[in-house]
């Protein structure tokens, strides 16, 4: 595909110079975001886990036996 | 309060709560990079902050951020003095509300992957082999005012410099007003789930990581403790359900919403010319998670092609003449005599180059995903349940060939390095594969992203300063965090500076 087949449509299809410039820092960006997001979404289960352990809560729950 | 007495466990919670800290501010900072850059260098995003497309953006932030941000706050100051019941709720109502936050965004997101009622007709209209995305709720004549205009200063260079015409909004007019339909896009709601379910992978991956190399490098005990079984069960759990149930989900909404990306996904293992024929067949995998039957044929470009000559010889200028004549001086004798069919075409044939970098994304997503069931499967029924016969093959090849190749007490902190490490190789090979495969559109079927782009010059000497500036956050992020990890008593130090605040241990 050339942009002389696309014609006038290339200017709206096929990435201009200037998209292709802001899509370095863009993807860039949006990366170095969603890494920090996921780490403070994912943190706080691992904390949930330790501080459980740490309250007995596991041990407590665990212990219950059921009635027959 | 805390039973146990165990003060390995509170110890280390505090210390992860203090880089759990530092990366929430870390993320809010790069969060407003990204917002400025979404306004600045992609400019006709406006349009769709100004419409209800992106209303879950201002929902994210009066609702969710401020809400986790307060109880970020409350919980650091609560860990390990308040009763652990109210530790806990204010570390899980965080959690929630971090969990919302995502949701607001992603839905934003996916909005823009499937526009669903931003006239949910008009996609399939000028494109025939996509689907309708939902009710026409959206304004006809907004719509076709703003492609008209968008076209124009596209074509005419000047692009999104027109926005800053007050002109050009009196001439768009209301475009979609309904606040509900991006909420209950059904994207949105496979997105969100499938992208939070990864992030927790990443996120628990990220410790569990941090763990394992402490454990190989000093074989302290306490390190096995931390991973087994807290933190291996939720990698475990987590990663089995996004790989088995929502990736699942999410390869549907692919399939249905935006079959050229599906295309696109299976170009390596399309055969030779496959994909670029009218049709072809997959290895059975594809086509049997596609439609349920491993020998229904796949379409290819040519037939998205053929799809496009379907709208015949009508073009933009007739279109426009017949439903919105006021706009036919925007399009001018060039855009005007195009047909529908010439630019529908044009769009499957600049998706057509992007075909093989978006199947390597797929494909490495599709690899690590394998990888990492194995690995979740290995330490699930070895060491967290017992299954009579899978425990015994998962015993068999954790014992007998791992423990052998890496030594037995390497073996699960192995595993949870490999979950660790595979997560995020996954997660970012699915970005990659989900981003690059809405091309040519940002919005799909409505707006392309050369139509959404600053018409302002953008330097290759502007790209490295930005860029610069993001890998300094990163590695000065990096080395915050690193610091805060490394100091265990921290947060009791700043506690004691701030004066003791919130009682005693």
């Amino acid at each position: 595909m050339t942009n002389s087949t696309l014609g006038v449509l290339s200017e709206i299809y096929v990435h201009s110079t200037n998209v292709s410039n802001a899509m370095v820092m863009t993807i860039i960006g949006i990366y170095l975001h969603a890494v920090f997001v996921s780490f403070t979404l994912g943190f706080p289960l691992a904390i949930l886990a330790w501080l459980i352990k740490c309250t007995g809560l596991a041990t407590h729950y665990s212990s219950i036996t059921p009635r027959h | 309060m805390y039973r146990t007495g165990d003060a390995l466990f509170l110890n280390y919670s505090k210390t992860l709560t203090m880089v759990w800290t530092v990366n929430f501010a870390l993320g809010a900072v790069t969060g407003t990079i990204v917002e400025f850059g979404l306004l600045d260098i992609w400019p006709t995003s406006i349009l769709l902050f100004s419409s209800s497309a992106f209303i879950p953006l201002l929902y994210e932030a009066t609702i969710a951020f401020i809400g986790e941000a307060v109880l970020v706050v409350l919980f650091l100051i609560a860990i390990g003095r308040w009763r652990a019941r109210y530790t806990l709720s204010i570390l899980i109502a965080a959690w929630l509300l971090g969990s919302l936050s995502g949701y607001f965004i992603l839905t934003a997101n996916a909005w823009m992957n499937v526009p669903w009622g931003g006239m949910g007709g008009i996609p399939h209209a000028l494109y025939p082999f996509l689907p309708s995305y939902g009710p026409d709720a959206a304004n006809l004549t907004a719509t076709l005012n703003l492609a008209a205009l968008l076209l124009h200063y596209t074509v005419d260079g000047t692009g999104s410099v027109a926005l800053t015409s007050t002109n050009f909004t009196s001439l768009v007019g209301t475009y979609l007003t309904n606040p509900w339909l991006p909420m209950v896009n059904p994207d949105a709601v496979v997105t969100t789930l499938h992208t939070l379910f990864a992030a927790y992978a990443i996120g628990v991956g990220a410790v569990a990581l941090a763990i394992s190399i402490r454990f190989f490098r000093t074989h302290d005990s306490k390190y096995t403790k931390l991973l087994k079984p807290p933190l291996l069960w939720i990698l475990a759990v987590v990663l089995l359900i996004e790989l088995i149930v929502l990736g699942h989900f999410m390869g549907d909404a692919v399939v249905t919403y935006q079959p050229p990306k599906f295309t696109a996904l299976t170009t390596l293992t399309g055969g030779p010319g496959g994909v670029y024929g009218y049709e072809y067949y997959d290895p059975p995998v594809e086509a049997l998670f596609a439609y349920g039957n491993p020998y229904h044929p796949l379409y290819g470009f040519q037939y998205y092609l053929s799809q496009c000559r379907t709208l015949g010889n009508t073009t933009f200028g007739q279109l426009y003449g017949e439903l919105d004549p006021g706009m036919l001086s925007y399009l001018g004798p060039p855009l005007a005599n195009v047909t529908l069919a010439q630019n529908c075409e044009a769009a499957v044939l600049s998706l057509e180059p992007l075909a093989p970098l978006v199947s390597v994304f797929y494909y490495t997503m599709i690899g690590a995903g394998i990888l990492l069931a194995i690995a979740a499967v290995l330490a699930l029924f070895t060491y967290l349940v017992r299954a009579p016969i899978l425990s015994a093959i998962t015993d068999f090849i954790n014992n007998e060939i791992l423990g052998v190749l890496i030594g037995a007490d390497n073996v699960m902190p192995f595993l949870a390095s490999a979950m660790a490490v595979l997560s995020a190789i996954a997660a970012t090979a699915g970005w990659a594969a989900r981003e690059v495969g809405r091309q040519p559109w940002t919005v799909y079927g409505l707006i392309t992203t050369n139509e959404v782009v600053t018409s302002d010059a953008i330097t290759p000497g502007f790209v490295a300063f930005v860029v610069a500036i993001l890998l300094t956050i990163a590695v000065v992020g990096a080395l915050a965090m690193y610091y805060v990890a490394t100091r265990p008593s921290l947060l009791d130090r700043v506690r004691e500076l701030a004066g003791g605040v919130g009682g005693h241990e």
